[in-house]
Formats: structure tokens, sequence, C-alpha cells
């Protein structure tokens, strides 16, 4: 296990990174309250907030005290993050990955064997990607794959949407809390509550089943809970913090950062329409005794080519 | 209401501004509209037969809406919450009731192929392309169960169905349908609307082919429709529709699809992600004769020790 900054180190990360992030104009308007308030502007002072906190619920509460409870939307008032919007970045839960590093995140022992194991195979070709089958990507994978997506803001609710397998995450920003624990089962989305800091919105996800974070990337248990806060930085990009806790697979808190940049539709011709996964049956995948991916009744020869 | 006031015919001559600055006082902006829906379904059915297209019967709603209005941001109708389908859910319209034969007038084409559908399935021979994850398309999607949410906002309002995650977009920002050259059939076309006080106005084009329910007519790639939306009180939404298509019907289809809002005190209900494919053994395989077989059972004995 790798050791924790200590906790006077982390604080005072946290504070002085706690100095108002320097927005351009164009993006101060949209901010309303800066988030600078609500979570430091560096990476470091972000995976700091992550360490003083043991859990995404504590963290979640502290960020809540931190913005007095936040306010609910009023439609007088409302962020425009209407558009088509794509992540940008490489294809790793963590965009700021180094070249060469098999993952940002501090696993544990067996996580960690398990996606070195996964990557040994991947370079000879054997992988499968449980998409594969037009399963859901599942949370927080979503943060991650491709694709258009909307992200719809009213005052009871937000709906994050990704055009893929027409996923959509419902955040629920009406004062609700989650369901009780014996209410409680793991969904691919999970189940998400939050609030809003002037026009930032946090996130506060439970109940998610497990999955992987990405092809490449760890794998997560079902403990996992997240924190996140997105907000508008400028006309065209959305930003999304991230702070991942899973006790069963990481060690600490992973912290990432998302970016989503809208995509150009001067002239509405760019429509999102139903995504029907299984809908060319040639595109059925199975999983192979071996682990890798064969093509439903394709062998890739060149009978097959007729 | 103010609905049900004036007939059509006088709809167009309430344009003067000075009327609406006076019945602005006494309506809210959400609640007033210039089109006014004869209350009868024979007048609504005539109403269709004096338009040759969908698009014809659209236009001239939108003329009498004087083009319609853009919402107020701070005005928005209240249609949220968790809605579901109410009366037959099999039925496109409602009024058809026990009878085996549905109230569209169909050409007699497609009310051959509607006998020889109803005969198979009195015979246990049945096929539905929902059993192999396909989406409902439209307008078949006016008529599917479980939990429906209208998501309202100023240039666009989201149609969502839980089933299959199927979702509609209508584009209330101005712009038209996509250019003939750019058309090709989507499962739930290409939607464009107006609102007209409280009343949300649309047109769908380019739709594939597909049949209304189970037990109800075949559509071909000409379908096209309009709907007139409107909350008529606070947990009944209400929709109006129109079909047209010249292949299968005689005369346009006229139906009136309601959708109740669901209790919900305790926030529990939440609509959670569709993985249609989840359980292996819900697949099923249409058979040669046209009959659905769920893939490895027989409901034999030996199945049921399974």
């Amino acid at each position: 296990m790798r050791a924790r900054p200590p906790l006077a180190l982390t604080a005072a990360l946290a504070l002085a990174a706690c100095a108002p992030e320097a927005a351009p104009p164009a993006a101060q308007s949209a901010a309303r309250a800066a988030p600078s308030e609500l979570v430091p502007a560096e990476r470091e002072g972000k995976v700091a907030l992550g360490l003083q906190h043991a859990t995404a619920a504590e963290l979640y509460a502290a960020l809540k005290a931190r913005a007095n409870g936040g306010a609910p939307l009023s439609l007088d008032d409302m962020p425009d993050w209407t558009g088509f919007w794509q992540r940008v970045g490489p294809p790793l839960f963590d965009p700021e990955q180094p070249a060469g590093v098999l993952t940002t995140a501090k696993l544990r022992p067996e996580p960690l064997a398990e996606l070195t194991r996964r990557r040994e195979l991947s370079a000879q070709g054997i992988e499968y990607d449980p998409i594969s089958d037009c399963s859901p990507p599942g949370f927080p994978r979503w943060l991650v794959i491709p694709f258009l997506r909307e992200l719809i803001v009213r005052p009871e609710q937000t709906w994050l949407f990704s055009e893929t397998v027409n996923n959509m995450r419902r955040i629920y920003t009406d004062g609700r809390d989650h369901p009780s624990p014996a209410d409680a089962y793991p969904l691919d989305y999970g189940d998400s509550i939050g609030f809003w800091a002037g026009h930032t919105l946090v996130i506060h996800t439970s109940q998610v089943k497990a999955g992987i974070f990405h092809r490449n990337d760890p794998q997560y248990s079902e403990a996992l809970e997240a924190v996140e806060v997105w907000r508008k930085t400028d006309p065209t990009t959305v930003i999304a913090d991230v702070w991942i806790y899973d006790p069963v697979v990481l060690e600490e808190p992973w912290y990432t950062q998302q970016t989503y940049k809208q995509v150009p539709n001067p002239d509405g011709y760019l429509r999102i329409d139903y995504w029907h996964c299984g809908e060319n049956p040639n595109n059925a995948i199975e999983r192979t005794d071996e682990g890798t991916s064969q093509f439903r009744n394709f062998t890739f020869t060149d009978d097959d080519d007729r | 209401m103010l609905a049900n006031v004036r007939r059509c015919s006088s709809c167009r001559r309430f344009k003067p501004l000075a009327a609406v600055a006076v019945i602005g006082v006494l309506a809210s902006a959400a609640s007033f509209a210039a089109i006014e829906l004869p209350s009868e379904k024979a007048a609504l059915i005539e109403l269709g037969k004096q338009h040759r297209t969908a698009w014809d019967l659209y236009k001239a709603f939108e003329a009498q809406a004087n083009g319609g209005q853009r919402l107020n941001p701070a005005r928005l109708p209240d249609w949220t919450g968790i809605y579901s389908r109410s009366g037959v859910l099999f039925n496109f319209d409602q009024d058809q009731g026990r009878s085996r034969m549905p109230t569209a007038k169909l050409t007699p084409e497609f009310e051959r192929r509607l006998i020889a559908k109803l005969d198979n399935i009195e015979k246990g021979i049945e096929f539905d392309n929902l059993s192999n994850c396909a989406p409902p398309g439209h307008p078949r999607w006016m008529t599917e169960p479980f939990l429906r949410e209208f998501v309202v906002t100023p240039d666009q309002t989201w149609l969502i169905n839980e089933m299959v995650n199927d979702i509609r977009r209508i584009y209330t920002d101005g712009r038209d349908h996509l250019p003939e050259a750019d058309r090709y059939p989507l499962w739930n076309g290409d939607s464009i609307g107006f609102w007209d006080g409280g009343k949300l106005v649309i047109h769908t084009n380019s739709l594939r082919s597909g049949q209304y329910q189970r037990t109800q007519p075949e559509y071909t790639e000409q379908v096209e429709t309009v709907e007139i939306w409107e909350k008529v009180d606070h947990k009944t939404l209400v929709a109006h529709i129109w079909v047209y298509d010249p292949p299968a019907l005689l005369e346009p289809w006229y139906a009136k699809h309601t959708y109740l809002k669901l209790t919900n005190d305790d926030k529990l209900l939440r609509i959670h992600y569709w993985d249609c494919a989840e359980n292996q053994n819900n697949t099923v395989i249409q058979t040669e004769d046209g009959s659905s077989q769920f893939r490895d059972f027989t409901f034999t004995d030996k199945d049921d020790a399974k």
C-alpha cells in the first residue's frame, strides 16, 4: 500500500490550491459562483482533496457544506449546456496518463495483477470487451466512451446522455436522497444525486455494477462510489472533475479530469438517432474460451469476404 | 381551459396582438394557445382528412399559431415526473375496444396482411421484432408500456420511454427537416415542432416501416405523423396523433393517447438503464414458420427441471 501524504501537507496543498482559478472572461459569467471556491484549481490540490476524505459520501458532504447546501437552479438563470458534446483525450480513464505507464490509479495488488495480465493478453491479440455483446459500458466508464453526448439541464434533474447504446444517466437535484440500503442494488449507471453551486453541478453516485474503467484500464467493484464536479468553463468546453473511491480495488481515491468539447452544428443537421446495437447480426461478438473475441460466423478468410 | 372555445376555422382570426395581450392577463403564457382542437373525435378525424399530407396539416397548425412561439425559458410547461400510458396498451386507437380489426381505414393490401397476421396469432404463430431487442420505432412508440419521461426545454423536447432506452427528440429551435438528399429511414424518424401556448405540435418523417402493435396493422416507410401534445390536468398528458401512410391507409388515422403521471411521493421510483439482452434466456429466435422460439427452450418437463 502506498503511503498517503501527511494530513498537514495535504491540507496545506489544498489551501494553496484553493486560490481562485484564472478563468477567461468568457467563462466568468457561465461559471457563476465560481467552482474555484468549491474545489482547488490544480490537479495536485484536487488529488489531495480526495485524500482528505475516507469515502465519496464524505467528500460529497464536505463539498455540499462548502456550498452552504447548494441552491436549486432557477429557470430564469440556467446554465447553457445545450448542443452536442464529445469527450476529448486518449481512450484511457485518466487522460493525463503518461505514455508507458500502466495506470495512474493506485491499485491494490490483486487488481494490479489482473490489469497487468489483461494488458499482456491484449498485446497478444487476446481481448474481449463486455460491450461487444451490446451491454452498456456502465458508470464510471460512461465518462470516457466516445460518440455524441447531450447534457440536458433542468432544475429538478439533469440527464447526462451518451449516444452509445442510448446511455442515459439521471442526476436528481430535487433534494432527494439515495434509496435506503434495503432498496439499493447494483445498477449499470448507479444512483446519482446532486446539487448545484451556482452553475456547477456536484454529483454523488453509488450502487454501481462492477466493470472496467475502459479496455486498457483497471476493473472496479460494486463498492465503487464517485463524486463529480461538472461546470462549463468556456462556450465550447464542459469539464468534470471526478474522484473515484473503491476500497476493493483502489489504495486511495483516483482523481481524473474529463473534458467534453461542444461539436459544431451550425446548420442543425447533426442529430442523434436511436442506437440499435444489435441491428447488424454480423457484428455479434462472442467470447471464446481463451478470452478473446470471435465475430459470429466470421473467420476473416477470403470466403467471408464474399 | 381555452381549448374548445373556438373551432379551428375561426382560429386564424385570433391574431391581433392587442387581443393576445388582454388574454395574456387572464391566462398564463404557458396555457394560452391559438390552436383550438375540436372536442369530438369525428371532427378530429375530419380535420385530418381536410389535409392531403401530414406536412399540410402541420403547416396549417403552424399558420393557426402564427408560427408558434419559442417557450419562455422562465415559464416552461411542467411535464416533470414519470408517466405511463393508460388504456388498452396494445390498441393504437383506444376506441377499437375488443374489436378484432382496428379503426384505421386500411388499403385492401394492408387489410389482407393484417387479417393474415391475426389469423396466425390465433394459431400461436407470432414473432415480434422487439423480441430481438429491436426498438419499437415510431409511431408504435406511442403505444408501448412502461415508464416515460418528458423533458421540456425551450429549444428541444425529449420524449423518453424506458423500454430499450427509447428516446424521441423534438427540435423546437426553428430548424427544418433534413433535406431530402440527406434523409433515410430512422427508428424514431426526424421530428420538428413548435409550441403554441402549452401545446407542442410535432411533425415526424423519415421513418422505418413497422407495425403499430402486435395485433395492429403494419405501416410503411412513407408514414408521417402530426402530433399535438398537451397537459390537460396536473397528472394527464394527452397526445392527438394523425398518421398519414398512403400505401397502408385510405385516409389519415386519428387516435388519442393518454399518459398518466405516476404517484412517486417518496421518489423511489427511478428509471434505470434497460439492458434488453441482459438475460440470455430471454433471447427469442424467429422460426421458419414465423413463430417465436426462446433460445434452447422447448418448454418440456425437462426444461422445467433445470
